[in-house]
This record gives structure tokens, C-alpha cells and sequence, in this order.
């Protein structure tokens, strides 16, 4: 498995952890969840071909 | 090639950011020399009786900067006063030169140019003081939320084209 793609999630992790305080800080919790909930929507994105590949491999693997 | 357009995007987040600071910045200074404008406004109704013309050739040349703009523009309006009046003239120069304040406030200055010009001295201070007082509570909620919005948004347009730098390169 690729490592660089495990430090891209976890730096958009921490960017949107700092975000989501910044925006709350600021009084502004439903952009805040809004924030946090696109950059899931966007890591999940980046995820679901690797996700797509596993499930490739488990049918290979026990030919399903 | 990547490194370069991630720089890019970054940048291009940041500048954005920035931008939306100094529209924050500049809508602050601008209510702000329209209280001082008002407070004039009221000071030589009140006091010295000044006719519309003379007030607003006095406001161009040595008012606030920031209302500079909408002065010269009722100055010019005024020679066109026998064909609409004077709140027509006062509406369209607010709406075209103070269009970056609050709702509020040009609702405000409408309201008071529906008074200038038309009623006694003491009417017309009343309502330019009615008008200052709105104008200067918009101008303390504004001071107060402006230093926080602006890291605000420098921050978020900043974080978010991290991100984008980060997912797309």
C-alpha cells in the first residue's frame, strides 16, 4: 500500500481539525461541520478506488 | 511540475482569502466616514443652517475620504434637483456609491435623505441623529467582528486550498 497516500489523509486530517476550531472560534459551528463533512466526502472519494482494489483482491483471493 | 502547481493553488487560496479580508476592511472604514459625514451633516443643519449645495461641495472638499465619492456625486445630482428630488437624487448616489455597506445602513441613509432638504432645521437634525446612532451601532458590531472574520478567512481560504493542493497533486 501506498504510504503517501496514509500522509495525505492524515495532513487533510489535521488541516480540517484546524479549520473546524478556527470556523468554531468563530461562532460559525454549521460551516464548521459543513467543512469537516466535504473533507470527508473528499477523502473517501480519494479512498474508494483503493477500497474498490480490496474488495478486487478478497475475490480473487478466495474466488467468488 | 506538481510542487509548482500546488504553490499555485496555495497562493491562489491565500490571495483569495486576503481579498475577502480587505473587502471586510474597507467596508469598515467606509461606514466609518459615513458616521463622520452624517455627524457633519447634522452639525450644519443644526448650527449654521447651510443650504444642500454649499453642504456637499464643503462635504467633497473637506469630508472623509471614503465619502469623497458619494459627495461629488449628490453635487452633481443637485443641478438636475427641479427634475426629481432631492431623496431620489440622495438614493441613487447612496446606491451607487455605498453599496458595499450593510442593508441597514443604506436603509438608513434613505430614510434620512427622505428628510433632508424638505423639513425644518430641527427635523432634519433629528433625523440625521437617528440615522448617526444606527450607523455607529452597525460600526461598533462591525469593528468588533472585523479582526476576527478577517483571520478567519485568510485561514479558511488558506486551509482549504491546502487541501485541494494536497487531494489534486
Amino acid at each position: 500500500m501506498e504510504i503517501e497516500l496514509i500522509f495525505k489523509i492524515a495532513a487533510v486530517g489535521i488541516l480540517v481539525a484546524v479549520l473546524n476550531i478556527l470556523l468554531t472560534r468563530s461562532g460559525r459551528d454549521e460551516q464548521a461541520l459543513m467543512t469537516t463533512i466535504a473533507a470527508l466526502v473528499v477523502v473517501l472519494i480519494v479512498v474508494v478506488e483503493k477500497i474498490s482494489e480490496l474488495f478486487g483482491l478478497i475475490k480473487d483471493l478466495f474466488q467468488l | 511540475m506538481n510542487l509548482f502547481g500546488a504553490s499555485l493553488i496555495v497562493v491562489a487560496g491565500f490571495y483569495i482569502g486576503f481579498l475577502k479580508a480587505s473587502e471586510i476592511r474597507r467596508r469598515v472604514a467606509a461606514l466609518r466616514g459615513v458616521c463622520t459625514m452624517t455627524e457633519l451633516i447634522r452639525n450644519e443643519i443644526s448650527s449654521r443652517r447651510t443650504p444642500m449645495n454649499e453642504l456637499f461641495s464643503m462635504l467633497q472638499k473637506s469630508g472623509p475620504k471614503t465619502t469623497e465619492s458619494f459627495a461629488a456625486s449628490v453635487c452633481d445630482r443637485l443641478k438636475s434637483l427641479d427634475e426629481s428630488s432631492f431623496s431620489e437624487l440622495w438614493n441613487e448616489s447612496v446606491s451607487e456609491n455605498l453599496s458595499c455597506l450593510p442593508q441597514r445602513c443604506t436603509t438608513a441613509l434613505c430614510e434620512l435623505g427622505a428628510s433632508l432638504g424638505r423639513y425644518d432645521a430641527e427635523l432634519q437634525s433629528a433625523a440625521a441623529d437617528r440615522c448617526l446612532s444606527l450607523l455607529c451601532s452597525e460600526l461598533a458590531a462591525e469593528e468588533a467582528k472585523q479582526k476576527a472574520n478577517e483571520k478567519m478567512y485568510i485561514g479558511l481560504c488558506g486551509g482549504l486550498s491546502l487541501i485541494a493542493a494536497l487531494v489534486l497533486v
